[in-house]
C-alpha cells in the first residue's frame, strides 16, 4: 500500500515526473557512456601496447630491470634452448618471444644515426605483434638479412624499402662488429619516442653481431582471461632466478599512468555529473513537495511521524531513481548501437602521432554501478528536498496553500 | 446511541498565541471547558475567534503553550512525539474543509490507507472500508478517484475515512464550508448518525448556524474567549 501510493504519486504531475526521470536518465546514461568511452580507450591502448611492443609481459633474470649494469649481457638468460620447451608446456602460455636489445649505429653510407636495436624471432613475432603498423614494405618474418625500421629512424636515414643499411655495434667482448641488412619494412606504433629509435633485426643476426647466444628477455603471449599474477607466481615457483613482469609495469609511463589518470578524471566527472543530478532532482522534487504540504500535514495529523513521511517520499525518490537510471542506460546503449557503431575518431593522444577511433565498450558491471549511483543520488536529492516539509509543524503544513 | 458521562477532554485555562512577524496574536485566552465521551459538540464563533486553533490543540496538531488539556485523564502536554503519533493514528480522526484525500488513490484505497498504517490485516481493512463507504452511501463509487467526484462526495469519503479508523473522537474543521447548504446538511446528518449509532465523539468547528443547530453541545468562542458552553435539547435529525 505504501509502495502503491509512492508509485501512483509519480503520475500526479506527469511533466514534473518526466523532468525528474530525464535528469536521472541523463546522469546514469552519461556515467555509463563516459565509462564505456574510457573503457574503450584503455582497452584499445592495452591491445596496442601488448600487440605492438611488449606482449602480455616478459621474463628477465631476477632484478635485471631494476639495475644498470656495465656489462648487461652477463645478466642475460643463458639456457634459452632448454627453457623454451618448458615455457611452451605451460598451458596458459601461447607464445614465447626471445629478445635481445642493444644500442647500435645505423649507416647507409651517407648518414649515420644511433638507434635501439631489437633482435627478435621475426616469424613467431609476426603472428602476434599485429598492431605494429607497417607503413611501407612488410613486417620482419623469415628474411635472414631483413631489418625493420621505425618511421622516424627511416626518415632520418632517408631510406626506402630494399635499401641496404649497415648496423654497427659492440660485441660482448668489446670489439666493434658490423652486419649489412636490407630494409624490408617501416613501422609506426604511434609512440614517437619508440618510432624514432627502434629497429628490429633477426635474433640470429643480433646474436652474431653481439657475439653471444644469450637472451635478454622473453616476451610472452598468454591465453585470453589469464591472470598475469597467477602466471608470474607459477614461473617464480618453477624458476626462482627469473622474474615475470606484466606489460602494465613495463609500459608504466604510458599505460599504467594513463589508466590511473583516466580513472581519476572519471572520478571527478562522476562527482560533477552526480552533483548536477542532485541539483536537478532537488529543484523538481522541492517544487513537487511544496505543492503537497497540505497532504503531508494530513498524513502527520493521522499519526505518521516525520520519519514515516520521509520514508514515503524516499520510496518515490527510489522509484524515480530506478526508472530513470534504467531509462538512461537503455538510451545510452541504444544511441551507441545506432549512431556510434564505428567509434569516435580521436585526435592523437599525448606521446602518440596518429588519430585513432575509440569504440565505446560497455561493461555490464558499470551498468549496475551507474544505476545504483544514480538511484542513490535521486534518493538523496529527494530526502534533502523532503526534510524541511516533513518536519514542518502539522498546523503550518495544513494551513499552507 | 451509546453515551457515557466519562470526560473525554478537559481543557483548563488554555492560552495560545501566534507570532506574526514582530506581533503576537492571542488566539485563545484562558479557555476552559469539558467534553464528554459520545458528545456531538460544536465549536462556534465568528472567523478569527479561535475555533480552528482550539480544534488543532484538541487534535494535537498545534503544540500546547500555557494551560493544559487532558484527554481521557492524560495531560496532552506530557506526551512525547511518539505517543502523540499513536494517539493521532488510533484515537483521533480528522475531517478538513478541503478534504485532503489522496488524488492518486481510489475512494476505497483512500480509506484503506490509514487502516493499513494502523497495521490492520487486509481482510479487516476491506471490511471496514466497505462498511464505512456504505454508511456514507458511496460504495458504488469505491473505484473512483477524488477528482472524479463532487465536493460533497469527496467530503463523504473523508468522513468514511475518519469513521473507518474507529477513532474515539472525530475532529471536523469547517467540514461544510466548501459545500452548498443541502450537501452540508447531508454531511451533518452523517455526523449525527455516526454519533448516535457508533457513539463516536464529534467535535465540529463551524460558524454556520445550520451546523450549530445539529450539535447537542456548543462552545461559543469570541476573540479567543469561551463565551458560553451550553447544552442544547433541540437536536435536529433532519438534513432538510
Amino acid at each position: 500500500m505504501f509502495l502503491r501510493l509512492a508509485i501512483r504519486n509519480l503520475s500526479r504531475n506527469r511533466r514534473r515526473t518526466l523532468a525528474i526521470l530525464l535528469t536521472v536518465a541523463m546522469g546514469s546514461g552519461s556515467l555509463f557512456i563516459f565509462h564505456g568511452f574510457n573503457h574503450g580507450i584503455m582497452n584499445q591502448y592495452r591491445e596496442n601496447t601488448i600487440h605492438s611492443r611488449y606482449g602480455h609481459g616478459q621474463l628477465n633474470i631476477k632484478g635485471y630491470r631494476d639495475q644498470v649494469f656495465e656489462k648487461p649481457w652477463e645478466h642475460w638468460i643463458s639456457n634459452w634452448s632448454a627453457l623454451r620447451p618448458q615455457l611452451n608446456a605451460i598451458p596458459r602460455v601461447e607464445h614465447v618471444f626471445p629478445r635481445v636489445e642493444f644500442f647500435g649505429l645505423l649507416t647507409n653510407g651517407r648518414v649515420t644515426v644511433s638507434g635501439r636495436g631489437q633482435g627478435i624471432d621475426g616469424l613467431e613475432e609476426s603472428r602476434f605483434f599485429t598492431t605494429l603498423n607497417i607503413e611501407k614494405g612488410v613486417t620482419l618474418s623469415n628474411q635472414s638479412d631483413g631489418i625493420l625500421l621505425g618511421k622516424g629512424l627511416a626518415k632520418a636515414l632517408d631510406i626506402r624499402i630494399g635499401d641496404r643499411v649497415t648496423v654497427l655495434g659492440n660485441t660482448v667482448l668489446g670489439s666493434l662488429n658490423g652486419t649489412d641488412f636490407r630494409v624490408v619494412g617501416i613501422f609506426h606504433t604511434g609512440a614517437k619516442e619508440f618510432d624514432d629509435a627502434v629497429f628490429r633485426i633477426p635474433l640470429t643476426q643480433a646474436h652474431r653481431l653481439l657475439d653471444t647466444d644469450k637472451i635478454e628477455s622473453i616476451a610472452m603471449g598468454v591465453r585470453a582471461g589469464t591472470d598475469w599474477e597467477d602466471l608470474a607466481n607459477e614461473i617464480k615457483l618453477k624458476w626462482p632466478d627469473l622474474e615475470a613482469t606484466s606489460f602494465a609495469v613495463l609500459d608504466e609511463v604510458y599505460y599504467q599512468h594513463s589508466v590511473d589518470w583516466l580513472n581519476s578524471q572519471f572520478g571527478i566527472i562522476q562527482i560533477i555529473i552526480l552533483t548536477i543530478v542532485i541539483l536537478g532532482i532537488f529543484n523538481s522534487v522541492s517544487t513537487g513537495i511544496m505543492d503537497r504540504k497540505q497532504e503531508i500535514g494530513n498524513l502527520r495529523a493521522n499519526g505518521e511521524s516525520s520519519n514515516e513521511v520521509m520514508k514515503l517520499l524516499a520510496y518515490e525518490g527510489l522509484a524515480h531513481g530506478l526508472i530513470g537510471s534504467f531509462l538512461g542506460i537503455f538510451l545510452s546503449y541504444s544511441i551507441n548501437q545506432i549512431f556510434m557503431r564505428n567509434g569516435i575518431l580521436m585526435p592523437p593522444a599525448p606521446g602518440l602521432t596518429r588519430q585513432y577511433p575509440v569504440m565505446i565498450e560497455f561493461d555490464p558491471r558499470m551498468a549496475v554501478i551507474s544505476a545504483v549511483l544514480s538511484t542513490l543520488t535521486a534518493l538523496l536529492a529527494t530526502l534533502i528536498a523532503s526534510l524541511k516539509v516533513a518536519r514542518l509543524p502539522i498546523a503550518e503544513s495544513l494551513r499552507s496553500t | 446511541m451509546s453515551q457515557s458521562n466519562q470526560i473525554l477532554y478537559d481543557a483548563d485555562k488554555v492560552h495560545f498565541q501566534y507570532q506574526l512577524g514582530h506581533q503576537r496574536i492571542e488566539a485563545l485566552r484562558e479557555v476552559t471547558f469539558q467534553i464528554k465521551a459520545g458528545d456531538l459538540v460544536c465549536l462556534s464563533g465568528p472567523s478569527g475567534s479561535g475555533k480552528s486553533t482550539l480544534l488543532n490543540l484538541l487534535g494535537l496538531i498545534e503544540p500546547m503553550q500555557t494551560g493544559n488539556i487532558f484527554f481521557q485523564g492524560h495531560s496532552l502536554k506530557k506526551l512525547n512525539e511518539n505517543q502523540k503519533n499513536q494517539l493521532r493514528k488510533f484515537e483521533l480522526g480528522f475531517i478538513f474543509q478541503h478534504f485532503h484525500l489522496f488524488p492518486v488513490l481510489t475512494a476505497e484505497e483512500n480509506i484503506e490507507y490509514f487502516l493499513f498504517r494502523q497495521g490492520l490485516p487486509k481482510k479487516e481493512r476491506v471490511l471496514r472500508a466497505k462498511k464505512s463507504l456504505e454508511s456514507v452511501g458511496l460504495w458504488s463509487h469505491r473505484h473512483k478517484k477524488p477528482l472524479e467526484m463532487s465536493g460533497g462526495q469527496r467530503q463523504r469519503i473523508a468522513i468514511a475515512r475518519a469513521l473507518a479508523k474507529h477513532p474515539k473522537v472525530i475532529l471536523a474543521d469547517e467540514p461544510t464550508a466548501s459545500l452548498d447548504q443541502k450537501t452540508g446538511a447531508e454531511i451533518m446528518s452523517l455526523f449525527l448518525q455516526a454519533n448516535q449509532e457508533r457513539g463516536t465523539t464529534l467535535i465540529v468547528s463551524s460558524h454556520d448556524p445550520m451546523v450549530v443547530n445539529y450539535c447537542k453541545n456548543k462552545i461559543n468562542l469570541r476573540d479567543g474567549l469561551t463565551v458560553v458552553q451550553q447544552e442544547s435539547h433541540h437536536v435536529s435529525t433532519s438534513c432538510h
